[in-house]
């Protein structure tokens, strides 16, 4: 499986919190970009499911996380049954400008939103995240299929 | 209850690895745009330029099955991939956003697979950090949506049971421990919690100031002079007239749904779902 880091992205597709002003130049630049991430459409909707795909996304080192309260999303994470490792990076488009959120994405030196800096208790967040499920090896997923 | 996971869900890829040529940005954005507006969550592999893509052309998947939507020069032939996924393929060259989504529809109904978005996913998520097990929230909620675990802790048992926008267990647990990620402002939109208790005594005190004594008691007589056909007559009662005027500015302050107030159990009620909370989840109260 690969290390490489991950770039999440959460829609807020169901709800007008996250300003359209925010997300819209938000996902505009990550598409641009030609970088990998993943989209979806609703981080709430993967919570209340206990989606699989959580644990293996929050398992790569160096994940970053562009939706909302860093709150909400580690107890979101939490519920869903995994645990928000506490050097995820999250940004909060309800709060933080589109620029500073891609500029940030996109130089994680920049990215000061460690869990210290928001106000939660790294030690209440060192429960050790489940193990992976097993998935998918997908690095050769595709590559094996392509000429 | 919710689905642990959707029954042949379907996930989808943006693919530009080998083999495929890379989506032109405009496309990419606008296919994004509408498959996450739809509710669809997409692997966008990047470009497979050697330095501008973090993952070029791998596509990670959890579902059983994968539509890999690509610039095919040839579209690949769908196969079973090791893990027992399949693997899909169609070429979207030159395709509106709303063909995609077409074509995603119809491999959706194809496998048998369930639309998505539509539950607005709104439901409480505990700190537990903050959390005291008081279970003021569970014998507050009409709906069932908290229980305990086998530990005897308060666990979010049925959140699809959760009354869309509703707030009004946040606003009663007195340890602001309850988080709706997608209400309006903070605390409860899961902000900070800072200077907590000024924060929480304010809270405390917006509460008794609007309803002078017991919460339930007074959401109980609400509900009673709801429920009442003589209510205009008794309008000329003037205590019960300011109470109702207070209740009418806490359903305001606290969000707090007609429904939920006209159907309030009494304070026997209350204490009943504790027990069968704790006898569901074989323990004693
Ligand atoms: S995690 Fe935050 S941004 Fe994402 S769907 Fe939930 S409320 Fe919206
Ligand atoms: S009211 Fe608050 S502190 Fe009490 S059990 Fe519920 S969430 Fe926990």
């Amino acid at each position: 499986m690969s290390e490489s880091p991950t770039i999440l992205y959460c829609h807020c597709a169901h709800s007008q919190v996250v300003p359209d002003a925010t997300k819209r130049p938000v996902l505009e630049a990550l598409a641009r970009s030609g970088k990998a991430f993943e989209a979806v459409a609703d981080l709430c909707e993967l919570s209340a499911r206990k989606d699989p795909s959580l644990p293996r996304l929050l398992g790569r080192p160096g994940t970053q996380i562009i939706a909302c309260h860093r709150r909400a999303v580690s107890w979101l994470m939490h519920a869903a049954g995994t645990e928000l490792p506490k050097d995820t990076v999250v940004h909060n488009m309800r709060e933080s400008k589109p620029d500073d959120i891609v500029s940030k994405v996109f130089n994680p030196a920049l990215n000061v939103d460690t869990p210290a800096a928001v106000g939660i208790d790294p030690a209440a967040e060192a429960a050790a995240a489940p193990a992976a499920p097993a998935l998918v090896a997908p690095d050769t997923l595709l590559t094996k299929a392509m000429p | 209850m919710i689905a642990s996971n959707p029954k042949n869900a379907l996930a989808l890829a943006l693919y530009e690895g080998p083999g495929a040529q890379p989506f032109a940005p405009d496309q990419r954005v606008s296919l994004l745009s509408t498959l996450l507006g739809k509710g669809y969550r997409v692997s966008v592999t990047g470009e497979n330029t050697g330095d501008g893509g973090l993952r070029g052309g791998e596509v990670t998947c959890d579902q059983p099955n994968l539509l890999v939507l690509g610039r095919f020069g040839a579209v690949p032939e769908p196969r079973q991939d090791a893990s027992g996924i399949a693997v899909r393929f169609a070429d979207v060259d030159g395709q509106t956003a709303e063909a995609v989504l077409e074509k995603v529809k119809a491999v959706e109904t194809e496998v048998g697979g369930t639309a998505p978005g539509t539950w607005k996913p709104w439901f409480p998520v505990i700190d537990y950090d903050r959390c005291t097990n008081c279970m003021q929230c569970l014998s507050f909620c009409l709906f069932d949506v908290y229980g305990v675990d086998k530990g005897g802790k308060l666990a979010v048992s049925n959140p699809s049971n959760c009354k869309t926008n509703c707030p009004a267990c946040s606003r009663v647990c007195p340890e602001v421990a309850i988080v709706f990620p997608k209400y309006k402002s903070g605390p409860i939109n899961g902000e900070p919690v800072n200077s907590d208790d000024i924060r929480r005594e304010h809270m405390k005190v917006d509460i008794s100031a609007l309803l002078g004594g017991d919460i339930y008691q007074a959401l109980r007589d609400r509900s009673i002079k709801a429920k009442s056909r003589f209510s205009k007559e008794r309008d000329s009662d003037r205590a019960l007239a300011e109470r109702l005027r207070c209740l009418e500015k806490l359903k305001e302050a606290l969000d707090i749904p007609d429904e939920l107030l006209q159907s309030l159990p009494d304070q026997d009620a209350i204490s009943a779902k504790k027990m069968i909370a704790m006898r569901r989840a074989g323990l004693t109260a």
